[in-house]
């Protein structure tokens, strides 16, 4: 045998460890992850539910400011042929889409 | 001792938690493993309340990242590195630990190390306490948890030439303090 050999012989006998007793460890590391699973599981959903009622609001002013914003301005310029109530339709639908859009894109960002 | 692919084996558990989310599997895992994991973390804080709430939220860590787990090393390995990474940005947030540090090194400076023969086994703390934390880290986990120079090298983030390399210094200053003969 070696002296390092020996040595090293002799570190493992100093580093020895004896095997722990469970003692409930193994049960409270499982109810966090059980805790964590549900969190992860209803904060999704739940944020969502009050994102939307706190955004509603601001959403549908935001829609009616552009849907009156559009209409005055073609009202006045006469900038299009196309009728004017069928350019601030879309102007909304496009406005609602864009939100939709983001809101999703933000609620994956969210959930990553 | 089970092979790979065995319905015991901890690749087949973990591919049950990655897939189905298996709490029992992971239960399993935790069963398996706490005990090197919470020694590991004993005897790197030296504190045995400290080491088990870290040791909790070390397997909490491993159960988000799981899925990273590329089954290359040893399950073990892996979850010790997670240890590893727990304990240090625990010790980066934590005053605690810091404080826990300074007694320690105030009561187990060793005064006046004196000669030890091989069969006389010095205090494990004192020993350690003449080491760097990253040397301390590796050394345990070398000769505490019995893993390779290569899954030190993947626990602690260092090639395995430098993994050598501290293990190298750390046995010296062990043997410089302590004065082993053998």
């Amino acid at each position: 045998m070696t002296d390092l050999t020996r040595e090293d012989e002799w570190l493992r006998k100093v580093f020895h460890q004896e095997t722990l007793a469970d003692d409930g460890f193994s049960e409270a590391v499982m109810r966090r992850v059980r805790r964590r699973r549900w969190a992860r599981r209803w904060t999704m959903p739940i944020s969502v539910l009050i994102g939307t009622a706190i955004a509603a609001k601001p959403a549908i002013e935001l829609l009616v400011f552009v849907n009156s914003l559009f209409g005055e301005v073609l009202s006045k310029a006469e900038l299009l042929s196309v009728p004017s109530d069928w350019v601030t339709q879309s102007a909304s639908f496009m406005v609602a889409g864009a939100l939709l859009v983001f809101g999703g894109i933000f609620l994956s960002a969210l959930q990553d | 001792m089970s092979t790979k692919g065995d319905i015991g084996d901890d690749d087949y558990l973990v591919a049950k938690v990655v897939a189905y989310q298996d709490n029992d599997a992971f239960g399993e895992l935790v069963r398996r493993h706490q005990s090197q994991v919470r020694n590991f973390l004993r005897k790197l804080c030296r504190d045995a309340s400290l080491a088990d709430d870290l040791a909790q939220d070390c397997f909490l860590h491993a159960w988000n990242k799981l899925g990273s787990y590329s089954g290359k090393g040893s399950f073990i390995g892996w979850l010790l590195k997670v240890a590893y990474t727990t304990f240090l940005q625990a010790k980066r947030k934590s005053s605690r630990y810091g404080e826990i540090l300074g007694e320690l090194h105030a009561n187990n400076l060793p005064q006046n190390p004196g000669s030890q023969t091989s069969d006389e086994l010095p205090d494990l703390d004192k020993l350690l306490d003449v080491l760097e934390e990253q040397e301390r880290a590796i050394m345990i986990l070398g000769y505490a948890c019995g893993l390779s120079h290569f899954e030190i090298g993947e626990a602690t983030g260092l090639p395995v030439g430098t993994v050598k390399s501290h293990m190298h210094r750390s046995k010296e200053k062990i043997r410089q303090a302590f004065d082993i003969r053998g």
